[in-house]
């Protein structure tokens, strides 16, 4: 998958929280603007109230001056700041002082009325401000100093509420900023998971088979959270240093154009420094990664079968394994480090080389008096300010690169269908009889290799048709294409009459209903077990249990229905498990039961139980059972013999045990192991 | 939750040992990282003293060369002590992460099995990664931002104090509040993210569950239950992790408010006093440039609490696995008796806690002879041959395997002469020839293959694609019960054990496969002892002796004959088996 066409697939994901994103960007701007405004300000303040200082040059050579600079004209001369005398050229300013047309001593405005008796020369006035030179101000005291320069404390103290509401236009709009984009990120997971979580749980259990469950959750989880930093690093991060950097590289253009290209010149190196740590970090990221994985795995595992390890005496073999691998992660971790140590500290180097360059450069165009030192000055803070969204720009790489990888692969199972269609809408007329029909049906998994042939019978409603065969001579296929797990490549299975491939799944698999052999229970309560979400009154549930005989084991764990089965179900024995999975069915009440009888021995009395529940459950509807018990078998209205794929013989027990087929090889050897004495 | 003080120190103190390890790479570390900080100083001031130059010379270019000279050898010192910092601490760091994996692990391997009935795979997994992580945050990266911070904040406070003490004091005073905040932010943002990762945990549990149930959701067509359920933890998750947002999203805008807050301070405060002319404008501008420089250090000691705080915990958990003593370890003089003369049980009697499990068992099992042990699901029977090799610890004098008692052998040893195939099968995810010779892994193809055809495992090999080689586990096919039990057998026969122990490991074997493994197994085990347990009348009919062990007692014992004949569970078992059979005759 294209990475570019992967990230617009992403971004595809935020359009409907495009409105957050927009404000988000909006709050982001007002933060980055405030972030930049208040060293601008701190200037300012410095500058024109603190510091104020200036200087006059008479009114004829005003054209001189930068044009909009400040000034103020009294008896013949121009008042204009101190910072602009670096404006005018070398040169002019040598000629003009020593003609005495240009007056460098700094001047001040201050309050004419204090001037008053305090002994202070005025050199002119402006308004109600009188013109005095600093040095006299600075030789007062300071609290005659202080009510000379009453404007300047209170224009100062303007400048610092200015300065104050930045800087909480700064907290509003950060937190604002942060809090958006992280919801629009959660919610962008969040659809996300879901979606995935929904389409796999779509997906056919030929595609689920084979997947890893481990595999399944970390798509939906961890694969997802990645996909996250996109948001929280990317649209925030990114977007802020690279709006930063441009900002900066613009300033620096702007005040002058041909330092401004060293800069960027000086960005070369940076760039290839850069390119090459990408690919190096990236190589031992994964080589990290990886040696993570082998050690958590091999921890998990062994860990969980620590008994094992003990008992076959291995502790010493599985402590060198686990040394080998710890020492490999060490030693993935130690590279990654040298990379990301080697990285950083090369393009701090970078940046002071650049501005040595720059200041050695500038002292030359300095020289040429093609700059002002002001510029230059502004050029050094700049600098750093530029370098540090670089920095961090490049680093933020890695990031990017393992979310668009945990994107990939989040794309790749949604990209998977692998859907049993929906070919019908149509539903099983009410009440459903629970009548059977295969008729002439074929199924092959890969071609060439047919597993059921041209196979036909008929279940009549409420009777018991029993399976037998070996393994693999098709049972289990058979079970699974009428519950549609599969669709027949040929020939019709109908239900009541009904093609099953014209009714809703929703309607068949309600209608045609199954138990496992392995036994599936939830983490969940008893109750929800067997409820599974249906509204079901506690009564109905335990006229289930009582049914099968559980209500009396139910009713001795201590939280009885509401006892949570454990993780495992380590709290229930393999017979309770297979009982509650009965009384799931029944509470269920299908018209058609699908039974796919374990054939794991267990005690002679829980097995006396559970045929007892299969009676129990079997009574009153169409069950197909796959039989491996002798009471199923001789209860059953029908056996099916069923050998690659064919049905080689049918009738009832006392018919087929008459005849010398397989049916008698077959029972024979399933159950002729009893005990000898007994024969 | 730890509190500053002590406790703190305590968990880390245990530390030390690992710490003093490294001890080179800390000095060599910290000694770098100062030069680090030190000439980081310097080089704002050479581009200053570069800026003066430029300001007063005639031939700015080359008067400024030598400065920027040293500003570049600064800029190459700094460099390199950046990346000598890094390789020491973080170097460091990570190798004692290392070691202390490596000791949880190794000393996991020492631990008893009732250690691992009480914890959680999960949460031994959470100590050796989690936990791992936040002890190398301790001794790395809060060494880093202590050691920085301390130098950091020392020499910029001692040259703003020597310039101006007052103005110092007066501005710095919203630092401190940062430190502050970190720390009881940290607190709050640990705890509220404990809350989101709990609600990762049940977001994949949800899914693991759905996922590996998949074919009961299916059958019974709720799809849509399971996706309601789904969405509302997916939305709880969202919830928690928004309000975590709500908290943190705070913390670098409040940081950046609060140092701002500093810099208004200097300019209100600094700005009247330059006016009224008690302030020089350098001190302000100095005061100014190095108030920005104290924010990291600031932030860098809230941090290192936090890490500390949190280092501490993780290694409390960890010292408390490390601590765990094995409960079944060799005795003073371990011995290896060189005869083999079976296994004879004296009046075992044994309790978990206050249950009995195990109540006044005698009897001897000669060498070479087969013991049948029957009983109902909770009756004992696994404790007892637990016994035998001790993954269950009798009391002295009662369980003795070739003339000595099991508690005074040599634990590996014992071990050694038993084969124990788990009611329970474990398998690893490796290949099916590693799994088998997982007990002798020099052992060559044939062997296995000559076991596995005794376990009866051949046939279904055939059928694998990759046969021997085949790759078992999440990552390879998925077995059948039958299947895992019969390549447990396998393995257990590898080694050709004096005793062989099946704890119920046919239960999940089709009938006739069984009956097939039974056969091979009277060949090949002749000579030596099998120890089968079972339910089943039909898996220790031929035993030599056979015990009837009902609620932790053995009511009956003898042969097959002898029992059926006599009434009791025994009897009522076979019977019950019996009915069947008739049920076949007719």
């Amino acid at each position: 998958m294209k990475r570019t066409g992967l990230f617009t697939r992403i971004i595809r994901y935020a359009r409907p929280h495009a409105h957050l994103l927009a404000a988000a960007a909006v709050l982001l701007a007002v933060a980055t603007i405030s972030d930049v405004l208040v060293p601008v300000v701190i200037q300012r303040s410095v500058d024109r109230e603190i510091l104020d200082g200036w200087v006059r040059l008479r009114q004829t050579y005003e054209g001189e001056l930068r044009k909009g600079a400040e000034r103020v004209r009294s008896d013949g001369w121009t008042y204009f700041r101190e910072e602009q005398v670096d404006r005018l050229s070398r040169p002019f300013r040598a000629e003009r002082t020593a003609e005495g047309t240009l007056d460098l001593r700094r001047f001040l405005f201050v309050d004419a009325a204090a001037v008053q008796g305090s002994g202070v020369e005025a050199f002119g006035s402006a308004g109600t401000r009188a013109i005095v030179l600093r040095d006299h101000v600075e030789a007062l005291e300071a609290p005659l100093r202080s009510r000379l320069l009453t404007h300047n404390v209170s224009r100062l103290s303007r400048y610092v509420l200015a300065l104050l509401v930045l800087l909480a236009a700064g907290l509003a709009a950060g937190f604002g900023q942060m809090y958006l984009t992280a919801l629009a990120g959660q919610r962008v997971m969040k659809d996300l998971r879901l979606e995935l979580f929904s389409h796999t749980m779509r997906q056919a259990l030929r595609f689920l088979n084979h997947q890893p469950v481990g595999k399944l959750v970390t798509r939906v989880t961890n694969d997802v959270e990645t996909v996250n930093e996109l948001f929280t690093t990317v649209l925030a991060d990114l977007v802020r240093n690279i709006a930063l950097m441009v900002a900066v590289v613009g300033t620096l253009f702007a005040l002058n154009a041909r330092l401004a290209s060293f800069v960027v010149l000086s960005l070369v190196p940076v760039a290839l420094v850069t390119l090459l740590f990408r690919r190096r970090a990236r190589e031992a990221f994964r080589r990290v990664r990886a040696a993570v994985s082998a050690v958590n795995a091999f921890l998990s595992e062994y860990i969980s079968g620590m008994a094992i390890v003990q008992v076959f005496v291995q502790q010493e073999r599985s402590r060198n394994t686990f040394d080998e691998k710890n020492s490999a992660l060490l030693k993935a971790n130690l590279t990654e480090m040298y990379v990301f140590a080697t990285f950083r500290p090369i393009t701090e180097f970078l940046s002071s080389i650049s501005i040595a360059v720059i200041i050695f450069f500038g002292a030359r165009l300095l020289e040429a008096e093609a700059v002002s030192v002001g510029v230059l000055i502004a050029y050094t803070n700049l600098i750093r300010r530029f370098y540090m969204p670089v920095m961090r720009i490049s680093e933020q790489f890695t990031v990017l690169q393992s979310a668009l990888a945990g994107g990939e692969r989040i794309f790749e199972l949604l990209d998977t269908r692998d859907v049993i269609p929906e070919t019908g809408n149509g539903a099983i007329p009410s009440p459903a009889q629970g009548l059977i029909e295969f008729d002439e049906v074929s199924f092959a998994y890969r071609p060439d290799e047919p597993v059921i042939r041209n196979l036909s019978f008929v279940a009549e409603p409420a009777t018991l048709t029993a399976i037998v065969g070996y393994t693999g001579s098709g049972k289990t296929t058979l079970i699974n294409l009428l519950t549609r797990l599969w669709d027949a490549d040929d020939g019709a299975i109908r239900v009541d009459g009904v093609p099953i491939l014209s009714l809703s799944r929703r309607s068949l698999r309600t209608t045609v209903q199954q138990i496992q052999q392995d036994v599936f229970l939830f983490a969940d309560t008893i109750r929800a077990n067997i409820a599974l979400g249906a509204e079901v009154p506690d009564d109905r549930i335990w006229d289930a249990c009582e049914a099968v005989q559980i209500a009396e084991a139910i009713r001795a764990l201590p939280d009885g229905l509401s006892t949570v089965v454990h993780e495992g179900g380590s709290n229930l024995s393999a017979g309770q498990r297979q009982l509650i999975s009965f009384a799931r069915v029944l509470v269920h009440d299908p018209p058609i039961l699908v039974l796919d009888e374990a054939t794991a021995s267990i005690d002679s009395e829980t097995e006396r139980l559970l045929q007892h529940a299969v009676q129990t459950v079997a009574g009153g509807r169409t069950t197909l059972a796959i039989a491996h018990r002798l009471s199923t078998i001789r209860h059953a209205d029908q056996i099916l013999v069923l050998s690659h794929g064919e049905i080689v013989q049918r009738g009832t027990h006392g018919e087929l045990v008459e005849q010398d087929g397989l049916y008698a090889t077959l029972y024979r050897l399933q159950f002729a192991n009893l005990p000898r004495d007994s024969r | 939750m730890h509190g500053a003080g002590t406790p703190v120190f305590e968990h880390l103190a245990t530390l030390l040992p690992l710490l003093a390890r490294y001890r080179w790479l800390y000095v060599l570390g910290i000694s770098a990282l100062i030069v680090t900080s030190g000439g980081q100083l310097l080089i704002p001031l050479f581009t200053g003293r570069a800026v003066d130059i430029l300001l007063s010379s005639d031939e700015p270019a080359r008067a400024v060369l030598p400065t920027l000279a040293r500003l570049l050898g600064v800029a190459i010192v700094v460099g390199v002590s950046r990346f000598v910092w890094r390789l020491g601490i973080h170097g460091a760091s990570r190798r004692i992460e290392t070691d202390l994996r490596r000791s949880l692990f190794h000393h996991l391997t020492v631990l008893s099995p009732d250690y691992y009935d009480d914890v959680r795979t999960g949460d031994l997994m959470a100590r050796a990664t989690n936990d791992m992580n936040a002890v190398r945050m301790a001794t790395g990266m809060a060494f880093v931002a202590f050691f920085d911070g301390l130098f950091m904040t020392v020499a910029i406070l001692s040259i703003l104090i020597a310039r101006n003490a007052r103005l110092t004091l007066l501005t710095v005073l919203p630092l401190p509040v940062i430190t502050v905040l970190i720390i009881l932010m940290g607190r709050r943002v640990r705890h509220l993210f404990a809350t989101v990762q709990e609600g990762f945990a049940r977001l994949s549990e949800q899914a693991q569950e759905v996922f590996s149930g998949i074919r009961v959701v299916k059958s019974f067509a709720k799809e849509r239950f399971f996706l309601r359920r789904f969405a509302s933890a997916n939305d709880h998750y969202q919830n928690q992790n928004m309000v975590l947002v709500r908290l943190w999203g705070l913390f670098f805008p409040i940081v950046a408010f609060l140092s701002g807050v500093t810099v208004v301070i200097l300019l209100w405060v600094g700005g009247k006093a330059i006016i009224a002319g008690t302030l020089t404008p350098g001190d302000f501008v100095a005061t100014l440039a190095y108030l920005q420089m104290l924010i990291w250090p600031m932030l860098g000691a809230g941090f290192t609490v936090n890490m500390l705080q949190r280092g501490a915990a993780s290694v409390e958990r960890i010292n408390k696995v490390l601590d765990a003593q094995p409960t079944i370890a060799n005795g003073v003089e371990p011995r290896v008796p060189r005869t083999t003369t079976g296994i004879e049980v004296k009046n075992l009697s044994f309790a978990f806690g206050e249950a009995t499990v195990l109540e006044d068992i005698s009897f001897s099992l000669a060498d070479g002879a087969t013991l049948g042990i029957i009983g109902r699901t909770g009756s004992g029977k696994s404790t007892l041959v637990g016994t035998f090799l001790r993954t269950v610890d009798p009391p002295d004098g009662t369980v003795f395997v070739d003339g000595e008692d099991v508690r005074r052998w040599d634990l590996d040893a014992l071990r050694h002469r038993f084969g124990y195939v788990p009611q329970e099968t474990f398998l690893f995810s490796a290949t099916i020839i590693e799994n088998i010779s997982f007990a002798r892994p020099d052992a060559d193809e044939a062997e296995v293959i000559a076991v596995g055809t005794t376990a009866g495992i051949d046939r279904d090999v055939a059928e694998f694609p990759e046969g021997w080689n085949t790759l078992v586990g999440e990552r390879g096919v998925t077995l059948s019960g039958g299947q895992k039990q019969r390549i447990a057998l396998a393995r257990a026969l590898l080694a050709d054990p004096q005793i062989l122990v099946m704890d119920d490991s046919l239960s999940a074997v089709d009938s006739e496969t069984e009956e097939r493994i039974l056969a091979s197994l009277r060949k090949t085990r002749a000579g030596k002892s099998t120890v089968i347990v079972s339910n089943r009348v039909s898996v220790i009919r031929d035993s030599d002796l056979i015990l009837v062990l009902e609620g932790g007692r053995v009511t009956q014992q003898g042969r097959h004959e002898e029992l059926f004949k006599r009434p009791g569970l025994y009897q009522t078992l076979a019977r019950i088996q019996q009915i069947e059979a008739t049920e076949r005759e007719r």
